[in-house]
């Protein structure tokens, strides 16, 4: 019997590899090692303070921060809603959650930090105004987030 | 001896075949890495040094703008150009003539891409959106690192 012989046939790489090299190339052009992200805000509001003479009082949410606590103040003569620590974020979240469940249509905040606050701790503010998170799933709060400055 | 030679020549036939199995594994364990950090954002910038973003919850891929960077010592950088210091008081002017002349070539765009470092007081925030604000800048896009 004539004992038939298995040719090995090797599968030739080399286009692939061609092809795989040229790749890794643009993506390491194009790649960045740290994710970057947004957070847009609109030109910051200007107000002065003798100018509250509006006839209807909307929700007109306003967060006001210094270097130890966050204010909630609400309505055109702001009054105080709430004052959190640092710390307590989460309350801070859950009752932003219950403002805009019974105002669903609001979706503005203005911020008003005071000028020794750090950008850490506004950019945390801001995290926790903007999204809530439901079961995993991001929901938008109070979107629009705007930086008051007051003359 | 003339044999030797064939007997090497034979030899040296037998492996010019390079194996490349193992650098194609290689390569393509890489490609993953890479394809995972792929970021699809056309944001392009480049850090300046003493500057550390901070972290954020936000997901929403940034644009290619004019882009202001202040690093822990308050020096004032215009597209990666040092224009001076908040601590001089002649920074915020020069600043604003930056901006202006940018904002003239392209009046169209009226975004700014604003890159702080985590610490910067909020005073200095203020200063550099008010001076775009008066300039023409209408809108700000505060630079960010995605936590996980």
């Amino acid at each position: 019997m004539k004992k038939i012989k298995k040719k090995t046939s090797k599968l030739n790489l080399i286009p692939i590899l061609d092809a795989i090299f040229i790749f890794i190339f643009f993506l390491l052009m194009s790649a960045q090692f740290i994710d970057m992200y947004e957070i847009g805000t609109d030109k910051p509001i200007t107000s002065t303070l003798s100018n509250n003479d509006n006839k209807k009082d909307p929700l007109n949410l306003t967060i006001k921060m210094n270097k130890t606590a966050i204010s909630i103040f609400l309505g055109m003569t702001p009054k105080l809603y709430k004052s959190y620590s640092y710390q307590e974020l989460n309350e801070y979240r859950t009752d932003l959650q219950k403002i805009k469940a019974k105002h669903p249509k609001e979706t503005s905040a203005i911020l008003k930090p005071t000028t020794n606050v750090s950008y850490k701790k506004i950019v945390n503010v801001i995290d926790y105004t903007k999204e809530q998170s439901i079961n995993g799933r991001k929901v938008a709060l109070f979107e629009q987030v705007i930086f008051n400055t007051e003359l | 001896m003339k044999r030797m030679f064939f007997n090497k020549k034979r030899y040296a036939k037998e492996n010019s075949e390079l194996d490349i199995t193992s650098l194609l594994d290689v390569l393509v364990i890489l490609l993953v890495f890479l394809l995972k950090s792929y970021n699809a954002s056309d944001l392009k910038l480049d850090l300046v040094k003493n500057l550390t973003l901070p972290d954020s919850e936000q997901r929403k891929l940034g644009s290619q703008n004019i882009v202001v960077q202040i690093d822990k010592n308050q020096s004032v950088f215009v597209d990666n150009q040092l224009i001076g210091s908040f601590s001089q008081g002649s920074t915020q002017t020069k600043l604003m003539e930056i901006l202006k002349n940018d904002e003239e070539q392209k009046p169209t765009k009226k975004v700014i891409n604003l890159v702080f470092d985590q610490d910067t007081p909020y005073s200095i925030i203020q200063q550099v959106m008010n001076s775009s604000s008066q300039v023409g800048y209408s809108q700000f896009k505060f630079i960010v690192k995605g936590n996980y």
